[in-house]
């Protein structure tokens, strides 16, 4: 039983790439700190055929972006299936999900409903996506690097996310979610905001994608992550908030190398959200 | 902004009811839907190795797209209840 759970923790370590990981100790695993060539042609060749479908998305409206994306989500999954179980199966089913939260993003939105049902429209989707991912997957929740972290680091991560809200704010302006008022609206509205903003994208960006990543390209899960968040913000069609992205996403994606757990970028995405969407429009015009 | 709903989707919302009953987006949505839960049915019915692996892997665009159709027509009909 002992020696199970040991085994679990190793290989959980192995995928995300932690601090102080064990993966060197197991036999026929492959080291972290090495990087898989393939892999790369493997990265490259998704994200540019993610950059065309992005530019006919961003070019030419939601029908056409809508076509693009399913176009390359079927490849992607038809991909998937043809490799065996391993790095590349994974990394290619993990990427598979951003073309299908962009066909949720294109899709869902009306303007008869409050932006903030948007986020709880098309996060239920996401998340039941990613969870289907993890049980194609046989992933664990340690795998994709819900655990455990230190207390400080993440109360220093969160702080740091607050602050990073203002400049968010500045940058992309203030954006009227529709919640309702009072209280329990405001309650609701932070609920969805931390869930369905916060620990979404991080157990998508930096649990799902950059731990694939890692697997086989050590160092590289994080210029993975960073791409795949610049790529799902360049919709935002603001230049400026784009690059802001990437740099936070470089930030948060750092943090959970280290310390091998997504709880920390969790809560500095969430604490950013909240004061750049609930906290902000409140206080400032 | 995020990555889920973007400055994209506000930009090209349908201003009226009886556009947003035309906008191709969520029909095409619905059409992938309906051919990815047509290869699922085939795939359980076939008898090839490795069918279980590729219905789990449908699933997963399969079963979020089922809540998108859902939302799709509980948007459709709070547009189309106050022209009745």
């Amino acid at each position: 039983m002992e020696l199970q759970s040991a085994s679990t923790r190793l290989r959980s370590l192995a995928t995300f790439g932690g601090r102080g990981n064990g993966s060197s100790e197991l036999p026929g695993r492959r080291r972290v700190g090495t990087v898989d060539p393939r892999a790369i042609r493997l990265v490259g060749g998704i994200g540019a055929v993610f950059l065309v479908a992005e530019a006919f998305t961003l070019v030419s409206g939601p029908a056409v972006g809508v076509l693009a994306q399913a176009v390359l989500l079927i490849t992607l999954l038809t991909l998937s299936m043809r490799q065996g179980a391993g790095g590349h199966q994974r990394l290619t089913l993990a990427l598979a999900l951003l073309p299908l939260v962009q066909l949720l993003s294109l899709a869902l939105p009306a303007a008869i409903i409050p932006i903030l049902a948007w986020y709880l429209e098309i996060g239920l989707g996401a998340f039941e996506a990613i969870l289907l991912v993890m049980r194609r997957l046989d992933l664990t929740f340690r795998d994709v690097g819900v655990r455990r972290a230190p207390i400080g680091e993440v109360v220093a991560v969160g702080v740091i996310g607050a602050f990073l809200a203002v400049p968010a704010y500045l940058i992309a302006g203030p954006v009227n979610l529709g919640q309702g008022g009072g209280f329990v609206g405001l309650a609701i509205a932070s609920a969805i905001v931390i869930v369905f903003i916060g620990v979404l994208e991080e157990l998508l960006f930096r649990g799902l994608i950059q731990s694939a990543g890692t697997q086989l390209l050590s160092r590289g899960g994080v210029v993975v992550s960073v791409a795949a968040t610049t790529l799902m913000y360049s919709a935002s069609l603001n230049p400026r908030y784009i690059v802001f992205a990437a740099l936070v996403a470089t930030f948060f994606g750092i943090v959970a190398r280290r310390s091998g757990s997504i709880a920390a970028p969790v809560a500095g995405h969430a604490a950013l959200a909240w004061v750049q969407f609930i906290v902000l429009p409140m206080i400032l015009p | 902004m995020t990555s889920t709903v973007t400055r994209l989707a506000i930009d090209s919302l349908a201003q009226t009811p009886g556009q947003a009953l035309a906008s191709p987006a969520p029909a095409l949505v619905v059409a992938i839907l309906i051919v990815v839960f047509l290869a699922r049915l085939l795939l359980e019915v076939a008898d090839v190795s490795r069918s279980r692996d590729t219905v789990r892997t449908l699933d997963v665009v399969l079963l979020p797209m089922l809540i998108a159709l859902a939302f799709i027509l509980s948007t459709r009909v709070l547009e189309i209840l106050p022209l009745g």
